[in-house]
């Protein structure tokens, strides 16, 4: 009985603040300031019967991915490649503490006047998640069992093999912590890139529509949808890379 | 001849060898003993490169097919007993009898697709052994590889060793006098060697 209880304090806990913002809206009863969530939800599903609606969830969903997996590719290797050359780490060390440190919206004004607001989201993604990957990963690589490492040395395991067996498991935590937030992280900023670069038929420019016309439910739908493909993309990227992890064989 | 001449090897303050000269023969059982903190540890990571000496050289060492038990159990936790033999042998389903048979000796068959971890200590020490032997080495370095066997084993685990490694060169590091007699090799206690 206890497992049940306490499989219901996440959807409770959404529940209550379902409440309190359906509260919320009927306290303020100002649809520009906020809509209740039962208009936020059927103003969603009615997007969602609209073709432009998918176009606009794709275009957005498969350049932000883009970014993140490039990131992820780029971030483990450089991670993987700095991580055994110590000059190399010294010398990519600041590029990534700068790239860490300089603002999103900094990034998107930089990158809208270097390249084609289309592309500015994948862009921005990747530039995003980039540190985040990289600085996991190769905490991960620093933490690998050294004395597991001497041994494989020793017995001169195939570098193959110390990658399967010693390497992976160490880092594909770190991977996987990077990845969950990283995807995060890549939705927010390039949403913001969409919504600041003007790129059509995107949810960034959809939102930007929304605003203009102070189309208050339509915020919160596009809203909802994020954070629900968000969350969705988080949970497939995770369980693949735990079932890669769990697979993982020579 | 393995030979290590004039080694110096410190560790910040601590010296532990100022003049260490040492031959191990060919194809022989040598024992190494002293008493803990004599740096038979660092003696065994300087041999296996793990440790690099300030002065002095190491000869015969390079090129050799090696194999050990260090003093820590170094296995991969999270993989069966079968799978930590395995790992070490560049050919796996060839080696796989090979594997068997010797975690069958060993006692080990029995718990051979456990993970590692689910081991007890004496256990782990036996799979360790199991991963060293299975290699086509010429050279074995064991650290410590009888410690916290079960006293009834222990006799069949050492036979066990005595008989794989005929013939080939093999540094046991101990405590234990009667382990080192079993093996019918040279003994060399390095506390009482002239190095500082």
């Amino acid at each position: 009985m206890k497992p049940f209880i306490s499989s219901l304090k996440y959807p409770l806990a959404v529940v209550f603040w379902l409440i309190v913002w359906h509260v919320a809206s009927e306290i303020i009863a100002n649809t520009i300031i906020i809509v209740s969530p039962i208009a936020a939800f059927a103003r969603l599903f009615e997007l969602a019967l609209e073709a432009h609606f998918w176009t606009a969830i794709g275009a957005s969903l498969m350049r932000i991915v883009s970014g993140f997996l490039l990131a992820m590719v780029v971030g483990v290797a450089m991670a993987a490649t700095t991580s055994s050359v110590r000059f190399l780490y010294a010398l990519t060390l600041p590029v990534f503490n700068i790239i860490k440190s300089i603002p999103v919206a900094s990034f998107i004004i930089l990158a809208w006047m270097w390249m084609d607001s289309q592309n500015l989201s994948a862009f921005i993604a990747f530039i995003t998640v980039l540190p985040i990957v990289y600085f996991n990963t190769y905490e991960g690589i620093k933490g690998t069992d050294e004395g597991l490492l001497q041994m494989a040395r020793v017995f001169k395991v195939p570098a193959r093999k110390k990658m399967a067996y010693i390497y992976f498991p160490a880092t594909a935590p770190h991977i996987i912590a990077a990845a969950s937030s990283g995807l995060g992280f890549a939705f927010k900023s390039g949403i913001a890139a969409e919504l600041i670069g003007l790129a059509r038929d995107t949810i960034g420019f959809n939102l930007h529509t929304a605003r203009i016309f102070l189309q208050t439910a339509d915020v919160f739908a596009w809203t909802i949808a994020i954070v629900l493909l968000s969350y969705v993309i988080e949970k497939v990227f995770v369980l693949l890379m735990k079932g890669l992890k769990n697979n993982v064989r020579t | 001849m393995l030979e290590l001449r004039h080694i110096y090897k410190s560790f910040g303050e601590k010296i532990v060898f100022t003049n260490l000269n040492l031959d191990f023969p060919e194809g022989k059982f040598t024992a190494v003993m002293g008493p803990s903190g004599c740096g038979k540890t660092t003696l065994i990571n300087l041999i296996l490169g793990i440790l690099t000496p300030e002065h002095g050289e190491i000869v015969g060492f390079g090129g050799r097919k090696v194999a050990a038990v260090f003093q820590e159990d170094r296995l991969l936790e999270h993989k069966s007993g079968l799978e930590n033999v395995l790992f070490v042998l560049r050919d796996e389903a060839k080696g796989r009898d090979v594997a068997e048979k010797l975690l069958e000796r060993a006692e080990l068959a029995q718990d051979a697709h456990k993970k590692a971890k689910e081991y007890s200590g004496g256990m782990r020490r036996r799979l360790a052994l199991c991963r060293a032997l299975v290699t086509d080495f010429d050279l074995l370095i064991l650290d410590e590889p009888f410690k916290g066997m079960d006293a009834a084993l222990k006799p069949r685990i050492m036979e066990m060793v005595k008989e794989k490694c005929a013939g080939k060169t093999v540094l046991l590091i101990t405590h234990d006098r009667d382990e080192a007699d079993f093996f019918d090799g040279d003994v060399v206690d390095i506390s009482n060697l002239p190095m500082r």
